[in-house]
């Protein structure tokens, strides 16, 4: 007795599946989508107004699930709430439940301050079942005077003054959960949340620009050519500063050449080629720097323009999923002896497969479609 | 006055939030009342009653006693060797089948035991019983591997290294006959009496 087994490799499983892939992903969605929402309201850019509802309305049905892959990967997703019931104050992961209720609440109250003159406008003016669900979701008030507009406008302000914080608290808490894990030395380093904060922005400005794109095009209206240019130029740099800090940590490792690099190198050399080097690197992130460098010259037609934003926001999107992938799946391929690697078998079906994962990610532009019927995305002078 | 009244009036729908919030944050309370488990946190941070439960359950891993209870005569064989510290189980499957086919057989003599399968080379392997020569349940413990500590396996704390061997030194050094076999390993030593 007393001996421990000692069986290499040590860790033969990739336990966190492509669900764990998609939780930041989601998670760096939300946040990036509520920064251009607050570059709106607190930092008052005017151009950005088209996309202003829309940034927010899309930030809050990311985050209603944001936590569903997390729930699909548990293999007892009731007892999910535990983590709150209980929670241990030496746990980072029981922070996240506190921190996301938090900001989903922040996110809810914010967009319903923002809609509530079209909220109460429809409760007066719409009757029978529409106008008693607009009652109610306009809590029963009815009214809305000159001087509740002004209270409201400075209350969204603030809600959107502590969102900056706490959505980069969100989306950075992801990147400390893996920064954190210590015996992973693709995962252990200090830079890790900035990283994921860093890509969380590039991701949610891509996402809407693409969404804002996407849908003037099924709206068969032009899209506000100065607003996308504007958004772009926000992509560009936050591309710039997501991709620099990316390397820097890699670049960072090889020079150390630490124990783990022999063992790294592997990995991106052998294991990660595609995933890594050619989407992520190469498509994921040189070719949207070429093209958005592109598209923010003031001189480009304006049609021009919107393609290569639109084009460049879709890559962006893939970079950043596929460096979300190469973090989590590609830090649990190599053994933590530094010996050996296993393989990740990415299924169809089951609750972690692929399918899911598509529906997953369906599922909040799903909200999004049903919140666009429920509420006007788009500011009312377009319409 | 007036003004605090207007004030009242243009903030009310804040107010009605604020009550809604606190009205979730108080029913959050109450059903955490009722969803924390009774013997949580008597000890540490998890329910201290699951120690009775899981240690009630019935055992999984067959002890060597058991095994030796019929199989005397191994126990002779490894009586005097080093490998006393290695459990049946290791190189033959948990044996839980086994052994409760084995124990109704002793009461009626017309229940076959199921003779024991070929290994599958998986540690972790379904199959109940096996035999096998294969190379892989020796290096398991005796290949060296890098990161191993010195002490590890030790019996019963003898200060001394544990005897690892480098398998293609070992098998040029010993000339072995047949170095590739899987079963090389039984050209000198066995299963149970390894000493060669
Ligand atoms: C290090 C590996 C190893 C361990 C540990 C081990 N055995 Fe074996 N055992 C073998 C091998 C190999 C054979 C096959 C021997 C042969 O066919 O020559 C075997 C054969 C047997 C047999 C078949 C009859 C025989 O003697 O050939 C029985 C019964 C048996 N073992 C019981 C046990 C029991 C009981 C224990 C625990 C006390 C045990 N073994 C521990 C390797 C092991
Ligand atoms: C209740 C008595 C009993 C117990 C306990 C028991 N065995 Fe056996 N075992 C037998 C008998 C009897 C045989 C002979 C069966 C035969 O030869 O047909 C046997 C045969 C075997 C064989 C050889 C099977 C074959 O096909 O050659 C192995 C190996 C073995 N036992 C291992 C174990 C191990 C390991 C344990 C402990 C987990 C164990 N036994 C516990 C009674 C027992
Ligand atoms: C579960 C681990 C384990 C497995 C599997 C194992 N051994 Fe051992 N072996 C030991 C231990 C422990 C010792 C005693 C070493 C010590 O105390 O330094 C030992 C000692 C030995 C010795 C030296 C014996 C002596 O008296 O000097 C030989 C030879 C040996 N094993 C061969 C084998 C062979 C052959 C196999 C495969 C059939 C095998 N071992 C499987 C753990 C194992
Ligand atoms: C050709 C015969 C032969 C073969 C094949 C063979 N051994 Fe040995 N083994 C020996 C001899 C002889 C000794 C004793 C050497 C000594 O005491 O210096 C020994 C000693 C050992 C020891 C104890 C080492 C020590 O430091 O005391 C282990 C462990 C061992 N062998 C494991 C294995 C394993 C595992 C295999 C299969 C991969 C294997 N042997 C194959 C002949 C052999």
């Amino acid at each position: 007795m007393g001996e421990t087994p000692f069986v290499f490799p040590n860790d033969p499983n990739v336990t966190w599946s492509i669900m764990i892939v998609l939780y930041p992903y989601i998670t760096g969605l939300v946040s990036g989508a509520f920064v251009v929402a607050a570059l709106y309201h607190v930092f008052r850019q005017e151009v950005l107004e088209p996309v202003a509802r829309l940034a927010l309305v899309t930030a809050l049905c990311f985050c209603a699930f944001a936590t569903l892959p997390l729930l699909l990967h548990l293999h007892h997703p009731e007892r999910a709430f535990n983590i709150m019931f209980t929670p241990s104050a030496t746990s980072a992961m029981s922070v996240f439940g506190f921190i996301y209720n938090f900001y989903m609440l922040l996110l809810v109250v914010q967009v319903w301050l923002v809609f509530r003159p079209e909220i109460v406008e429809r409760a007066n003016s719409c009757s029978g079942a529409v106008g008693l669900f607009y009652r109610v979701l306009a809590l029963g008030i009815r009214e809305i005077s000159d001087g509740a507009r002004r209270i409201d406008a400075w209350v969204i302000r603030l809600l959107a003054m502590i969102g900056i914080p706490a959505s980069c608290v969100l989306s950075g808490y992801v990147g400390f959960l893996f920064g954190a894990v210590k015996a992973n030395p693709w995962w252990s380093t200090a830079l890790m949340p900035v990283v994921f904060l860093a890509s969380s922005l590039a991701s949610g400005i891509a996402a809407i620009i693409v969404l804002y794109l996407f849908l003037c095009w099924r709206r068969r209206v032009r899209p506000d050519a100065e607003c996308v240019r504007a958004l772009s130029r926000y992509l560009w740099g936050s591309l710039i500063v997501a991709v620099s800090l990316e390397m820097l940590e890699l670049v960072h490792m090889a020079y150390e050449s630490g124990a783990q690099w022999h063992v790294i190198s592997t990995l991106l050399t052998e294991h990660l080629v595609v995933s890594y080097g050619i989407v992520q690197v190469l498509i994921g992130s040189v070719c949207p720097f070429f093209l958005l460098m592109i598209s923010t010259r003031p001189q480009l037609p304006a049609r021009a323009m919107t393609w290569l934003s639109g084009l460049a926001g879709v890559l962006v999107l893939v970079q950043v999923l596929a460096m979300r992938w190469n973090i989590v799946v590609g830090g649990q391929l190599f053994s933590k002896s530094f010996r050996g690697f296993v393989e990740y078998p990415l299924h169809w079906g089951g609750r972690e497969g692929l399918i899911a994962a598509a529906v997953i990610l369906a599922l909040p532009l799903l909200a999004l479609w049903v919140a666009g019927k429920v509420l006007p995305l788009w500011p009312s002078k377009e319409a | 006055m007036k003004r605090i009244l207007t004030f009242l009036r243009d903030t009310r729908h804040l107010l009605v939030l604020l009550l809604l919030i606190a009205a979730g944050g108080a029913g959050f309370m109450h059903l955490r009342g009722g969803m924390i488990p009774e013997s949580f946190g008597r000890i540490g941070p998890y329910r201290a009653a699951a120690l009775d439960e899981i240690a009630a359950r019935p055992s999984v891993i067959m002890a060597d006693s058991t095994c030796l209870k019929c199989h005397a005569d191994v126990g002779e064989e490894r009586a005097d060797t080093l490998h006393t510290a290695v459990g049946c189980i290791h190189c033959h499957g948990l044996g839980r089948q086994h052994v409760a086919e084995a124990r109704r057989a002793v009461d009626s003599p017309d229940v076959e035991i199921s003779p024991a399968k070929g290994w599958d080379g998986n540690f972790r392997t379904d199959i109940d019983l096996y035999i096998t020569k294969d190379r892989a349940t020796c290096l398991a413990c005796h290949q060296k591997v890098v990161g191993m500590p010195k002490e590890f396996k030790k019996i019963k704390g003898v200060p001394r290294e544990f005897k690892w061997i480098n398998v293609d030194e070992h098998l040029e050094d010993e000339e072995a006959e047949e170095p590739e076999s899987r079963e090389t390993c039984f050209e000198c030593h066995e299963g149970h009496n390894t000493e060669p």
